[in-house]
C-alpha cells in the first residue's frame, strides 16, 4: 500500500472538518430531542464521511452552510423518530 | 409668476453615503478571502436590502468591490472588497482608518469635516483610475519610477499590518478578530471550516518569534500529527496494512491533537461547553478512521 505524507495530510484535514461538522450536528440534536447522548453519537458515527462533507458553495456562503447544517439535523432526527 | 426652486437634496446624499461607508466598513472588516450575498452584508449593517445593493452597485462602478455571480443560483450576486493595496487605502480613509499620517496623507483639514476628506478621495480615486489606464494604453508620458515605489511600499505596508495583527493574537482571537460577529456555533463553525487555510497561511509565516507559544498554532500541531500518522504507516509498511493498524494510526493522531488542546480550542471557539470536547475527540477518531479505511480500499 502507499500512501504518502500529503495524502495523509489531507486526511487529517478532512477528518477534522468532518468532526467539525458532527459536532454542530451533536450540539442541534442533543438540544432538539431528549435521547441517550452515547446513542445519539452512535447514530451520527454510523453515517459514512460523504454524508457530511459540505460542498464548495456551502463553505463559500454562510446562508448556505446553515441550511446544510439544518438538512442534516433533520435528516437524522426523522431517523430517530 | 413663481419658478420652483431646485433644491438639493442633501439627506439622500449624506444617506447614500452613509451607506457605503457602512458597507465598505463590513467588506473590509471581512477582507479575508470571502464572499458576501447582498442579504448577508444587508442582516449585518442592518439597512434594508435594496440600499445596500445600490451601494454595492455604486462602490463596483468605482472598482472598489469585485460581484461575483453565484453558480448554485444565477440571481444571487456575492460580493468582496478587491484586493488592491491602493484601493485597501483608499477605503481605510473613507471609514476613518488612520494608520500612518506619513504613509496616508499630510493634510490636517482632511480629518475636520468628513464631507471634505469624503469628496477629496472620490477625486483621488478617479484619477488614480486614469492614470492608470493611460499607463496601460502605453501612453508617451508614462513615468514608472513614482508609481512602482509608492505601489511597493503601500502594498508592503498592508502586508505587514495584517500580519503583524495575526501573529499576536492565538487562534482563538484571531478568528474572532477577522470574525466579530461569532454569536452561534452555527456561524463559528462555519468560519472556521472556511478559514482553517487562511489561520494555516498566517501561521506558516510566523516560525520565527519565541515569544509566543505558536506550538498551538494549527498548522504545527496538524503537521505533526500528520507527520506521527506516516511514521506509523512507515512501520507498518513491511506487513500487509489492512484495518488492524488504523486505531493505531488514529489514536497517535488523536492523542497528539488532545495534547495540543485543538480539540479543545475548536469548542471553545464554538462557543460550547468545555465538556463537548470530549465528544469531538470521539467524532475525530471516528470521521479519521472511516477516511484511512476508504483510502485503503480504494488503494486495493
Amino acid at each position: 500500500m502507499e500512501l504518502n505524507f500529503n495524502e495523509i495530510k489531507s486526511l487529517t484535514d478532512e477528518a477534522l472538518m468532518i468532526s467539525t461538522v458532527k459536532m454542530l450536528v451533536f450540539k442541534e440534536l442533543k438540544d432538539e430531542l431528549m435521547i441517550d447522548e452515547k446513542e445519539l453519537k452512535d447514530k451520527i458515527n454510523s453515517k459514512p464521511n460523504d454524508f457530511y462533507k459540505p460542498e464548495e458553495l456551502d463553505i463559500l456562503v454562510q446562508d448556505n452552510f446553515n441550511d446544510f447544517i439544518k438538512k442534516l439535523v433533520d435528516l437524522i432526527s426523522e431517523e430517530i423518530k | 409668476m413663481r419658478y420652483h426652486i431646485k433644491k438639493i437634496k442633501e439627506f439622500g446624499i449624506k444617506y447614500a453615503g452613509d451607506v457605503e461607508t457602512s458597507v465598505l466598513k463590513f467588506l473590509y472588516n471581512n477582507r479575508n478571502g470571502l464572499i458576501y450575498p447582498v442579504k448577508t452584508i444587508a442582516r449585518s449593517v442592518q439597512i434594508n436590502p435594496d440600499s445596500v445593493r445600490g451601494a454595492l452597485n455604486r462602490l463596483h462602478e468605482r472598482r472598489y468591490v469585485k460581484k461575483i455571480w453565484s453558480r448554485k443560483d444565477g440571481r444571487i450576486t456575492l460580493w468582496r472588497l478587491r484586493r488592491n493595496a491602493k484601493v485597501y487605502q483608499i477605503v481605510e480613509q473613507r471609514i476613518g482608518i488612520h494608520k500612518s499620517s506619513s504613509v496616508i496623507h499630510k493634510n490636517d483639514y482632511s480629518n475636520k469635516n468628513p464631507f471634505i476628506q469624503d469628496y477629496r478621495t472620490n477625486i483621488f480615486d478617479r484619477t488614480r483610475n486614469e492614470v492608470r489606464s493611460s499607463t496601460f494604453k502605453g501612453s508617451k508620458f508614462f513615468e514608472p519610477s513614482k508609481t512602482h515605489i509608492k505601489k511597493d511600499t503601500s502594498e508592503h505596508y498592508i502586508d505587514k499590518i495584517s500580519k503583524t495583527t495575526i501573529k499576536l493574537s492565538p487562534l482563538k482571537t484571531a478568528l474572532q478578530s477577522a470574525f466579530p460577529h461569532i454569536a452561534l456555533p452555527l456561524e463559528a463553525g462555519y468560519q472556521i471550516l472556511s478559514n482553517l487555510d487562511t489561520i494555516r497561511d498566517s501561521y506558516n509565516l510566523t516560525t520565527d518569534t519565541g515569544s509566543y507559544s505558536l506550538c498551538n498554532a494549527l498548522n504545527e500541531t496538524v503537521k505533526t500529527a500528520t507527520r506521527l500518522a506516516y511514521n506509523h504507516v512507515v512501520n507498518y509498511v513491511s506487513q500487509t496494512i489492512g484495518n488492524a493498524v488504523i486505531p493505531n494510526i488514529v489514536e497517535t493522531s488523536s492523542k497528539y491533537l488532545e495534547q495540543k488542546d485543538i480539540f479543545k480550542d475548536i469548542t471553545e471557539s464554538l462557543n460550547l461547553d468545555e465538556s463537548y470536547s470530549d465528544d469531538f475527540k470521539n467524532f475525530y477518531d471516528a470521521s479519521l478512521s472511516n477516511c484511512l479505511k476508504n483510502r485503503i480500499n480504494m488503494v486495493r
